[in-house]
């Protein structure tokens, strides 16, 4: 091979060409690895040095802080979850927009009923002869001050439930409430318990007192039923005679057409003795169980 | 019988003192070889970035697998054959190589005087920027080797080990390591021909 080589320049050159590089590359010095190198090291050591936490510690530790926030959130959560279906479930059983109008334009009607009452209420009162005594002040009382026309000490508190209106699950219209079944009896106050008159309980609507002599008391219940049906009204209950302890009084609930209040006062004024007590201005004002309908407790009193 | 005349090696001691469990042992390894490491991944990827994040790779590994060290190679030996694989494993994960690869442009396209080889007077200041020049064109050609012959190259020829070694490490027959050897030797002459 050296004889081939002193003769055949080509491979000669090509071996001297092959010892350049071999000399060239052994003679690559090493490059100075950089400084960040070494820390990077350290790093990945002090990475895989430390155990990954198991699933429950990075779920519960530490304690002191994560169950408490796991909690309030887990309430917050049950929370929020309540009170969206809570708030879902009325839209489920709401009537659908047309029967929603009819409502509201139900309730603007009675507004306008509102607004029309103030000027008829001050007439009435301008006709009424002045009264005195604790009772009139009591009642002065609840029409400057008190904005519900039945004094809340007056409120019963065994009314019977009456529901202002019924939504129609089928949502096509509101439906009118039903005649809602009163008690058939009031009690009598008892002796242990009596109560003033202004925090006597009543059925609904206004109450009035009817003072008749012991010989016309017979049949003074059909005569005032019979008053009311003939101003458009109903008798609701005919309770028998009670006996109360203190004085021989009855109870019986009228309901009327609301325009039909005054008329009846007056044709119970005919029958007996009305008291001042028992002309109150809210007598007549509609409290019964709506706008259109008046109630009244009417009491018999013998005298 | 210890071959060094019963005086261990500072690899040797190293390695006990890592086993031991001594603080700064595995410092004083890496210190030790990063140079080494660094710049074969450097010239196996011709990417500076890539290889230091390769490198890191190689020495957590050694961190992980040191105690299982059998010393049937020596440190380096082992520590350059991670750093193959690696550096293989990147290699192959590239999406495109001819992308990758780095053109050389002509010498006299960039305007630059022919190279030279380095001479005796190599202690001078323009011989060391000439030898620096010289070392970023010839790392540019490694460069364009196939990465499966570049390997080879760079542990036999630049790192100095011998065919026997080169083999053992790359689990391939000694004939196969010269042949692979010479071809990648052609191909780098051939690639620095017109400035060498």
């Amino acid at each position: 091979m050296h004889a081939h080589l002193q003769d055949c320049l080509r491979c000669r050159a090509a071996k001297e060409g092959l010892e350049e590089t071999l000399m060239l590359l052994r003679g690559l010095p090493p490059a100075d690895a950089p400084p960040e190198l070494l820390d990077g090291i350290r790093r990945g050591i002090a990475r895989e040095e430390t155990p990954a936490a198991p699933l429950w510690k990075r779920l519960f530790l530490p304690a002191h802080i994560k169950i408490p926030l796991e909690a309030a959130a887990a309430v917050l959560l049950f929370l929020l979850v309540y009170n969206a279906q809570k708030e879902e479930a009325p839209k489920i059983i709401a009537p659908p927009p047309s029967a929603r109008m009819e409502a509201s334009s139900t309730a603007e009607a009675g507004k306008k009923m509102e607004a029309a009452e103030p000027a008829e209420k001050k007439a009435r009162k301008a006709a009424l002869p002045p009264q005195s005594g604790p009772r009139r002040e009591a009642a002065s009382q609840d029409h400057a001050g008190l904005q519900s026309p039945q004094p809340a000490s007056q409120a019963p508190p065994a009314l019977p439930a009456v529901p202002a209106q019924l939504a129609s699950t089928a949502g096509e219209k509101i439906e009118p409430p039903p005649a809602v079944a009163l008690p058939q009896k009031m009690e009598p106050p008892s002796a242990a318990g009596k109560l003033s008159r202004v925090a006597r309980p009543v059925a609904s609507g206004g109450e009035v007192t009817i003072q008749v002599a012991g010989e016309n008391r017979p049949g003074m219940e059909e005569r005032i039923a019979a008053a009311a049906m003939r101003l458009g009204g109903s008798p609701q209950a005919m309770p028998e005679r009670t006996v109360a302890p203190e004085a021989e009084t009855d109870t019986m609930i009228v309901h009327l057409p609301a325009e039909s209040a005054k008329p009846f006062l007056a044709e119970l004024s005919k029958m007996g003795t009305l008291p001042a007590e028992g002309l109150h201005g809210w007598n007549d004002l509609p409290a019964g169980l709506s706008r259109e309908v008046v109630a009244y407790t009417v009491r018999i009193r013998v005298r | 019988m210890d071959p060094n005349g019963g005086k261990a090696r500072p690899e040797d001691l190293l390695l006990q003192a890592f086993r031991q469990g001594k603080p700064g042992a595995f410092d004083a390894i890496v210190l030790a070889h990063q140079d080494r490491v660094y710049s074969f991944c450097a010239r196996m990827l011709s990417d500076r970035t890539e290889a230091m994040d390769v490198a890191q790779e190689v020495f957590l590994s050694a961190y992980r697998n040191l105690g299982g060290f059998r010393e049937e190679a020596s440190l380096s030996t082992w520590l350059l054959k991670i750093a193959a694989n690696r550096c293989l494993n990147r290699i192959r994960q590239r999406s495109s190589l001819a992308a990758r690869e780095v053109v050389l442009p002509d010498s006299a396209e960039r305007g630059e005087p022919p190279f030279q080889p380095p001479a005796p007077e190599e202690g001078r200041p323009d011989r060391i920027a000439e030898n620096r020049e010289m070392a970023r064109i010839l790392e540019k050609a490694l460069g364009r080797i196939d990465p499966d012959s570049r390997w080879l190259l760079l542990l036999s020829d630049v790192e100095g080990f011998t065919y026997e070694e080169v083999a053992a490490m790359a689990g391939i027959p000694v004939g196969t390591v010269k042949s692979r050897l010479h071809r990648a030797r052609m191909a780098l002459r051939k690639i620095l021909a017109p400035v060498v």
